[in-house]
């Protein structure tokens, strides 16, 4: 349904995008990942017709919008999110969902459902900054899926909600959305968010797509220290490899797939256990209710252990850190 | 109780002219409202003030765009040239329009082709425009730099083209910006003398300066025009209050993409070249001309004369000004409540209230009660004390906005008691606002015209009167160098508006 091929964007000297390429199957929620800064809400916004790409070729349902003749945004079918709602405050809640819906009797009927599909039926009249924040993201939502569009493109639609609300509404949200029929193109910095809701997930960096695929593949089988670190805390072991096992300073460990020579191991907190008397020595203890986070100092290293809740150890106790799962070898860190 | 004194102030004559209006029979007062003129007046008054209005938009409009929203080289140089006109009041501007066309005009004289003599309603449009437009470009060249682009990209994706956002997104989100710089023009134009009467255009003000020794009509002319300024504040008021346009979205608005001009901004250059060459080169030209064409008739003594004149009446409504302007400003900041607010109306009413209006209150009230009034300067000092509070009021409002509490609080705690307090704090941190503010009126009330023609004891010949009085004898020579001199005040005026722009 999208198709971005080589996109180039250039601000001036600064190069946002660097020749990012990736495709969304109609349906499926895409989401590009990656700190502020990292191209990709200027992928998203060219996407959406905004940004005028200095190379490469977008494509919606098989139409080229970008790369051969401009097609601008009003005639892209693109949905559009924005991080700050971007309601039209001089317009009432049922005005703005009816904004972009052409036939009158269309847009009164199709404007009521979706009021009521979103909860605001009460709120139809009133203007946005009469509204709380979660209230504005749902009017904003509504109005974007409102004429309905091939894709909808989604700019951090949760970055503004407190964080204890966040989940609640991202579930509700996303299940209206694909109630609706929607591909999704969706962008975030929050790489918990990320893993949660992705059909498929590209995480970015310096303009570029570091690594593509599904959330399991990602976090299990990331292909740099950069994915690894980025989706969620790593230890990250330095190795020399012999096939499937490695020489490290925890000693030999298991790899998931062979490899020779100097590499790096990336072993998730949880993966290591600890026993009792060891080189280690626990720095400090965090109980989170449903785990333990320890930090352990272990010669040079100092690693990021993720207990049962009933862990014992304190600061202070020495201990032996084991691996409990294979690691996962990483090419060395650019 | 200043402020109690600015409001009986302004509302007594006012008071004043309702009686004076009412004070006749029944068939007298119905043979005067219908005097088959007074639609033509209003007509006149009406097209002449929408006419500008929608001239001044045409030339603002697109200037404040270019500056904004296009990368456009020099914006910054644009918009100080945008803003030169100010530098010519309408009156200069009329009489230079008049001294340059016309077979006998400088154009005639110097370049030996005829360019037509301005006059009436198209002469009358051509010089409040050109006075105008800087104002209205002022408040849209801020609130387009305001506008969320977000907004204008979620009204695409949703379909709508360029045009219709302009239509459904940007006119909706400008409209308060657009009625706040119409009104100030709309007010400007009802209150203005000095252009219709040299364009021989017949409006409610120049007929009331025509008419006015004929007092139970002018009394009504003088209302006609305050009603109709009302009707313009209270169409504004109405306008404003159905159009809401906070921003609802959180977090940081996206700077705008600035639309690449290329080749286009020679066109953008040449406009500004030519309005320029109308709105300032063209007066400044005219004058300098007819200046040293007039040499041998013109007396040094007696533009030392005029320019001592002006001051003596504005220097002392300039201190008069800013002594009512500080305790109506402290209080309206510090205490909110009916009569500060109260008091801020009256202000503004002083402002909105045609001069010639105001005027003409003031002469009947002291025929009636103070004769001896009208000897001196005071009734000069009063009105434009009253006219000009609120541009003695605004640079203070600025400053008070950096005091706090806090500081007054500061300084009781250290032992020094309410007076102390204010002397010792309030007032020395105004001070730079308090200049800005006798400045402004200095120079504003050099310029003024109607309010000193009609209040003039007699033999006192102020500049703006001398210029004023010369063109509209169509004696060109003779009125350059007072038009020269005010040149020069409007200019330093244009200057302090440029500074605060830029700070």
């Amino acid at each position: 349904m999208i198709r971005v091929r080589d996109l180039v964007v250039r601000f001036g000297e600064v190069v946002a995008v660097d020749g990012v390429s990736f495709d969304v199957a109609e349906g499926e929620l895409y989401v590009l990942l990656g700190s502020s800064g990292c191209g990709k809400t200027t992928t998203l916004r060219a996407v959406g017709g905004f940004e005028r790409p200095d190379a490469g070729e977008i494509a919606l349902g098989g139409e080229i919008v970008s790369g051969g003749p401009f097609v601008p945004p009003e005639r892209r079918g693109a949905g559009f999110v924005f991080q700050d709602y971007a309601l039209f405050p001089h317009l009432t809640v049922a005005e703005n969902v009816g904004f972009g819906i052409r036939d009158r009797a269309e847009r009164a009927r199709r404007v009521s459902a979706l009021l009521e599909l979103v909860d605001l039926a009460d709120c139809a009249e009133r203007r946005p900054h009469a509204l709380s924040g979660g209230q504005q993201q749902r009017v904003a939502l509504a109005r974007a899926v409102a004429p309905r569009p091939r894709v909808l493109l989604l700019d951090e639609p949760f970055g503004n909600l407190d964080a204890a609300l966040r989940g609640v509404v991202r579930q509700r949200t996303l299940s209206f959305l694909r109630g609706e029929g929607c591909t999704l193109l969706l962008v975030t910095h929050d790489q918990g968010e990320a893993l949660a809701v992705a059909d498929r997930v590209a995480v970015m960096r310096a303009g570029r797509v570091e690594q593509s695929g599904t959330p399991e593949a990602l976090y299990n089988e990331p292909n740099s220290a950069f994915v690894a670190e980025f989706l969620g805390r790593t230890n990250i072991l330095e190795a020399d490899a012999h096939g499937e096992v490695a020489q490290t300073a925890l000693g030999e460990l298991a790899l998931t797939e062979a490899a020779r020579g100097a590499v790096v191991l990336s072993l998730r907190p949880h993966q290591i256990t600890l026993v009792p008397g060891g080189e280690g020595i626990v720095t400090t203890r965090e109980f989170l209710g449903h785990a333990v986070r320890l930090s352990v100092r272990h010669g040079d290293l100092e690693l990021v252990v993720l207990g049962p809740p009933d862990t014992p150890f304190i600061a202070g106790d020495a201990v032996r850190p084991r691996a409990s799962a294979p690691a996962v070898p990483l090419p060395p860190r650019r | 109780m200043p402020a109690l004194l600015t409001g009986t102030a302004v509302l007594l004559p006012l008071a004043y002219l309702v009686l004076r209006a009412t004070d006749a029979t029944s068939a007298e007062l119905s043979a005067l409202l219908w005097r088959r003129k007074n639609l033509t007046l209003l007509w006149n008054t009406a097209s002449l003030a929408a006419g500008v209005v929608v001239c001044a938009t045409a030339i603002a409009a697109p200037l404040a765009w270019l500056v904004t929203r296009t990368d456009v080289r020099r914006a910054r140089l644009l918009t100080v040239l945008a803003i030169l006109p100010l530098a010519v009041p309408g009156y200069v501007m009329a009489y230079s329009l008049q001294a340059c066309g016309g077979p006998q005009g400088a154009v005639a004289r110097t370049l030996g082709f005829v360019v037509p003599r301005p006059s009436g309603y198209w002469g009358a449009l051509l010089a409040l425009t050109l006075y105008n437009f800087p104002y209205l470009f002022l408040t849209l060249r801020a609130a387009i730099s305001r506008l969320d682009p977000g907004q204008a990209e979620a009204a695409r994706s949703l379909g709508a083209s360029p045009t219709e956002v302009l239509r459904r997104i940007t006119l909706p989100a400008l409209k308060p910006a657009l009625l706040a710089g119409s009104l100030l023009v709309g007010l400007y134009v009802l209150g203005d003398f000095g252009v219709v009467s040299l364009m021989r255009f017949d409006t409610l003000s120049y007929a009331l300066y025509v008419n006015w020794t004929e007092i139970r009509y002018a009394a009504w002319l003088a209302l006609a025009l305050v009603a109709t300024a009302g009707l313009l504040l209270a169409a504004e008021l109405l306008a404003v209050r159905t159009s809401t346009v906070a921003r609802s979205g959180v977090g940081a608005a996206r700077a705008p993409r600035k639309i690449r001009l290329g080749r286009r901004a020679w066109i953008a250059y040449a406009a500004v070249a030519a309005l320029l060459a109308v709105a300032v080169v063209l007066p400044v030209g005219t004058t300098l001309y007819w200046m040293r064409r007039g040499t041998e008739a013109f007396l040094w003594d007696d533009l030392l004369s005029a320019g001592y004149d002006s001051v003596r009446a504005a220097l002392p409504a300039a201190l008069l000004t800013v002594t009512l302007a500080v305790p109506i400003a402290w209080l309206a900041h510090r205490y909110r409540g009916p009569l500060p607010r109260a008091a801020e109306r009256m202000v503004q009413l002083g402002y909105a209230l045609p001069p010639l209006a105001l005027a003409l209150g003031l002469v009947f009230f002291a025929i009636r009660y103070a004769p001896g009034l009208r000897d001196g300067l005071f009734l000069l000092v009063g009105a434009f004390a009253l006219h000009f509070l609120m541009l003695a009021i605004g640079p203070l409002r600025g400053q008070l906005h950096l005091l706090t509490p806090r500081h007054e609080e500061a300084s009781r705690s250290l032992g020094c008691g309410p007076a102390r307090t204010l002397w010792r704090v309030v007032l020395p941190s105004l001070r730079s606002g308090v200049a800005a503010g006798a400045v402004l009126v200095l120079l504003a009330a050099m310029k003024e015209l109607p309010m000193t023609k009609l209040l003039s004891p007699l033999g006192f010949r102020p500049l703006s009167v001398q210029a004023w009085g010369f063109a509209d004898e169509a004696l060109y020579a003779d009125a350059a160098p007072y038009a020269l001199a005010m040149l020069l005040i409007s200019g330093v005026t244009a200057s302090l508006v440029l500074r605060g722009e830029a700070a």
